[in-house]
């Protein structure tokens, strides 16, 4: 491609966008809304993931010790639980603690003790922490084989079907997007088709008088990848400023939920939502010029 | 220069087109190509750019089988060949000028190269007055000037014209021929294909006669007809 035919191309392609005005706004429109709705896939996953791990992290086994340990047992058995790889600390939890622990859930004005008739029935409990999130569950499992320790308890249900979801929407995401795409190319295609027909005269013309398929493709080349970014653009605005609105929202009704703000997530997004709408645009193009181009 | 080794062409229709032609053109020379309608003359034209291929046998041009090509060698075949189509193959939305420059601009020529050298062919082909003017306001031998100057404008080594005086009147058709024996003179290997007998027996130039799709005759210095 020589310098000089650049300017060629780029008026070319403006024609032909100038031409197919509407066609244009369409495909454009098409494009927008595949890369939006995969924009809102990704929020979503990055979302739940983020919430996931954050509530694993802050995760803490309980170790509950049988209520007929003895006493002079329960240190050996916090000994043991601090052997298991992957422990960082382990602190006891004296049954005397979580029956005041219990009381003042329910109010002071309560003895319990008095209700329960005197006997603690509480066992002892160790709170255990991890070095890592993704060890909570081994470790669970080996302090669950040690002696005395009548059951395990962390928040494994919760946290697995956060996690599950968010695989969920993973998949669903990336089929939803699988088809947009397919959806956008055909339609980026279509419009680039109509260009091409209204011009295939042209286009034969050129070819006999001995321009290059590459010289043809150019222009529509181009305007492939301008419905492509133009579209791409769109998605990236709207998505900005709906992800902010949404954000701004959830945190005053969910403010302890660790969600991923807008500025950071959405400007990573672009780069992908830009290159989505590239590859969408020129992939319809050339499909489009193809067939004309056998002259 | 242009080699015909046994080609047939047989259209997707079933129809031969062309049956064991033989023939050489040699660089520089002005040949007309006569024969009824359907005998199978736009067909051997087609096959010399390359628009059709030969069904059978082969077509060389420059040496170069026309079908061997590979896809991105066919563009230098063509700028070998300047086309004037029977049909002109104008484009309405382009003015004469703009018409002319197009064959220019698809080989990437210079813009100052164009805009001096489609001047000068235009007045050429005695249209410099007609310049900004469409297609469709031009007649007939007009247009036919007009497709001889986008054929000639990059200075290919051959030209092709397909009926290139057809509907026109005797004097503008003779015009027409004096403009492709100028060009001929410039060293342009020329090939005619046409119906006019008496531009044919006047100038009395190599002539392939074909009939049915077969050569009957290839005369140095042919007529339109020889009668049996
Ligand atoms: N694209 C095509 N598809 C099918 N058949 C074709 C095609 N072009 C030409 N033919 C047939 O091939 C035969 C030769 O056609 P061709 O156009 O070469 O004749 P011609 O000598 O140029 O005729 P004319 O003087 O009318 O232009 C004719 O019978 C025609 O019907
Ligand atoms: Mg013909």
């Amino acid at each position: 491609m020589k310098l000089r035919t650049v300017g060629y191309y780029f008026r070319e392609t403006f024609r032909s966008v100038r031409h197919h005005s509407w066609m244009t706004v369409a495909a454009i429109i098409t494009v927008a809304i595949s890369l939006f709705i995969l924009g809102i896939f990704s929020l979503a996953v990055v979302n739940a993931n983020q919430v996931a791990t954050g509530l694993v992290s802050e995760l803490e086994i309980a170790a509950f010790l049988r209520v007929d340990t003895p006493p002079e047992v329960v240190a050996q058995v916090g000994d043991a639980i601090r052997r298991v790889p992957g422990v960082q600390e382990a602190i006891l939890v004296p049954k005397e603690e979580g029956l005041q622990q219990l009381a003042a859930q329910f109010g002071e004005q309560h003895d319990l003790l008095q209700a329960l008739g005197g006997v603690n029935p509480l066992p002892d409990y160790y709170r255990v922490k991890a070095v890592a999130p993704d060890r909570v569950e081994s470790i669970a499992r080996s302090i669950e084989r040690i002696n005395y320790v009548e059951s395990v308890n962390y928040g494994r249900d919760v946290v697995g079907r956060l996690l599950e979801v968010a695989a969920w929407v993973q998949w669903l995401g990336m089929a939803a997007v699988v088809m947009l795409a397919v959806a956008a190319v055909a339609l980026v295609a279509n419009t680039i088709r109509l260009a091409v027909m209204t011009r295939a005269r042209e286009i034969a013309i050129m070819k006999y008088v001995g321009a290059t398929n590459w010289f043809i493709r150019w222009p529509f080349f181009l305007q492939g990848l301008f419905l492509g970014l133009v579209g791409a653009g769109v998605a990236v605005v709207c998505l900005y400023w709906g992800y902010n609105w949404v954000i701004a929202r959830m945190q005053l009704a969910l403010p302890f939920l660790p969600l991923v703000t807008g500025q950071e997530i959405v400007l990573q997004l672009v780069g992908l939502l830009v290159l989505l709408g590239m590859v969408v645009g020129s992939l319809g193009s050339l499909i489009s010029v193809r067939r004309f181009l056998q002259v | 220069m242009i080699q015909f080794y046994n080609v047939t062409k047989i259209y997707p229709t079933g129809v031969y087109a062309l049956r064991d032609c033989t023939a050489g053109i040699e660089k520089g020379e002005f040949v007309f190509l006569v024969g009824p309608s359907g005998a199978g003359k736009s067909t051997f034209l087609r096959l010399i750019f390359r628009e059709e291929l030969a069904t059978r046998g082969q077509v060389l041009v420059g040496g170069r089988s026309v079908s061997r090509l590979r896809p991105r060698e066919v563009p230098l075949l063509r700028r070998q060949i300047g086309v004037v189509f029977q049909d002109f193959r104008l484009l309405e939305d382009r003015t004469v000028y703009e018409n002319v420059a197009f064959a220019m601009q698809v080989l990437e020529r210079p813009s100052k190269e164009i805009r001096q050298r489609v001047p000068r062919v235009l007045q050429m082909v005695g249209l410099a007055a007609r310049a900004n003017i469409y297609p469709q306001h031009l007649s007939g031998g007009e247009q036919q000037r007009v497709a001889i100057a986008r054929a000639i404008i990059n200075t290919p080594p051959i030209l092709v014209a397909d009926e290139p005086t057809g509907n026109l009147d005797p004097d503008t058709a003779w015009d027409i021929l004096q403009l492709l024996l100028e060009i001929n003179k410039g060293g342009t290997t020329v090939i005619i294909a046409t119906h006019n007998r008496e531009i044919v027996d006047r100038l009395q130039r190599r002539v392939i006669a074909l009939g049915q799709g077969r050569i009957l005759r290839d005369e140095a210095k042919g007529v339109y007809r020889r009668e049996a």
